[in-house]
This record gives C-alpha cells, sequence and structure tokens, in this order.
C-alpha cells in the first residue's frame, strides 16, 4: 500500500520554493531528524513546529593539549531561525574530576555564546539559548548578552574545550540542538 | 579508524575536514583528531574520577 502523501511535496532547505503561498505544507527533508513540515504565510516558509535540530551520536574527546580545541561544528541554515525563532542548546561533558580548570565554548563566527568551565566534578553541562529579536542579525542570549549574527545566511555553531592541564581529559557526552 | 589533521585557527584547533557525523568516538590528542566508527575497537574508556 502507498504511503506517501502526494499533496505535500518534499524539497531541501536550500532548494525550497522561493514563493510560499498562503496554507501552503511543504516538506523539507534535509532539516531535523527526519525532515520538517513548513507552513507557507504568504511569504516565507514556517516551520510548524519546535524540532529537535541536531544530537549528538557518538562523543568527543580531548586530551594532550591546552589549546582551545574544535569539538565539534553544527551546520545551521540561514533563515532557519527566522525572526523571533530561538536555538536552545543543553550539552553534557565529562571530565578529570580534579582541581584544573576545564573550559568549554558555544561560538558562532567571532561570538562566544556560551561558556563554562569545570573542576573537582566527573560532569557537568552547558546550556545556553539565542533568541532572535525580531530581526535574523540581532540577538539576546540567556544571559542578557546581546549579539549581531546575521542568521539568515548559513552559520556554523562551534563547541569547543579547552584543558589548563594537558594530561586531563575533557569529554563531551551529549549535546542536543533544537530549534524553536 | 581513521585520522583528521588538525590546524591551528586563531588559537584554535580545528579539523582540516569536517568531523564524521556518525563515529562513535572522536579523540583529538593534541595533534590530531582520532576517528573511531562501527567496528573500530574502542580505546579504553577515560578514567574521569582520579
Amino acid at each position: 500500500m502507498e504511503l506517501s502523501n502526494p499533496l505535500i511535496s518534499e524539497y531541501t532547505w536550500a532548494n525550497k520554493p522561493s514563493v510560499a503561498p498562503l496554507g501552503q505544507i511543504i516538506c523539507v527533508t534535509d532539516i531535523g531528524e527526519n525532515g520538517i513540515l513548513c507552513r507557507g504565510d504568504g511569504a516565507n516558509w514556517k516551520r510548524t513546529s519546535h524540532i529537535t535540530y541536531y544530537s549528538l551520536s557518538g562523543t568527543v574527546s580531548l586530551t594532550g593539549t591546552t589549546t582551545e580545541t574544535t569539538l565539534l561544528t553544527i551546520p545551521i541554515k540561514g533563515g532557519l531561525m527566522g525572526l523571533r525563532g530561538r536555538l536552545g542548546e543543553i550539552a553534557v561533558f565529562a571530565m578529570t574530576n580534579n582541581a584544573n580548570i576545564k573550559t568549554f565554548r558555544a561560538k558562532i563566527g567571532g561570538s562566544t555564546i556560551a561558556t563554562g568551565t569545570g573542576s573537582n566534578l566527573n560532569s557537568t553541562r552547558m546550556d545556553f539559548w539565542l533568541l532572535n529579536r525580531n530581526n535574523q542579525s540581532s540577538q539576546y542570549n540567556n544571559n542578557t548578552t546581546s549579539f549581531a549574527i546575521d542568521t539568515s545566511v548559513d552559520f556554523d555553531l562551534v563547541i569547543t574545550g579547552q584543558l589548563a592541564n594537558a594530561a586531563d581529559t575533557l569529554t563531551l557526552s551529549a549535546l542536543t540542538l533544537e530549534a524553536l | 579508524m581513521q585520522t583528521i589533521l588538525a590546524v591551528l585557527v586563531d588559537d584554535v584547533f580545528k579539523p582540516t575536514i569536517s568531523l564524521p557525523d556518525d563515529a562513535k568516538l572522536i579523540v583529538f590528542n593534541g595533534t590530531e583528531y582520532v576517528i573511531y566508527e562501527e567496528g573500530d575497537e574502542l580505546p579504553p574508556e577515560p578514567v574521569y574520577d582520579e
């Protein structure tokens, strides 16, 4: 039995129609865990729901250096956040449980969106959100720090780690990124 | 298992090519990224509690 819905056409985010008729629904196949539905508002395609944009499948460990090191890069589609959209991230780090500082950061371009540190712990979290302020190039994060990141074009969210002592280990154990 | 070289850009180590999205484990050892995929023997778990 054929299950596909011929009334909902499939596109990628890049090749979706430039015209977004009011009420028209499309499936964007290259975003989210298994594609997302978007509905035209007469001008733009709007996500019909919150989505899990990215989930880390394995783990990423850092050792052997005190230089800041990229652990993960998440490409984010331009325009996905929209005018008033929000990115929300939850990350869990495991680390050598000693007094040495371990630092982790979330960055977009030259902007550090979130920073966390850990010591005398074997695990901790780094959570943040980034909210467009009715403008795709103006944001606040959860610390009310303002940013001017152009989210209308593709950009990368980069997670880095840094050790104070190269003999220690810092592991990105889990991460999920949502677009709300 | 494969390795990906790192390059220092603006005082941050970055991989020279994109890291795979489906690796079971990635370890940066101070000079390169070591990628463990399905079927690879994983290294011992780090001891976090000293």
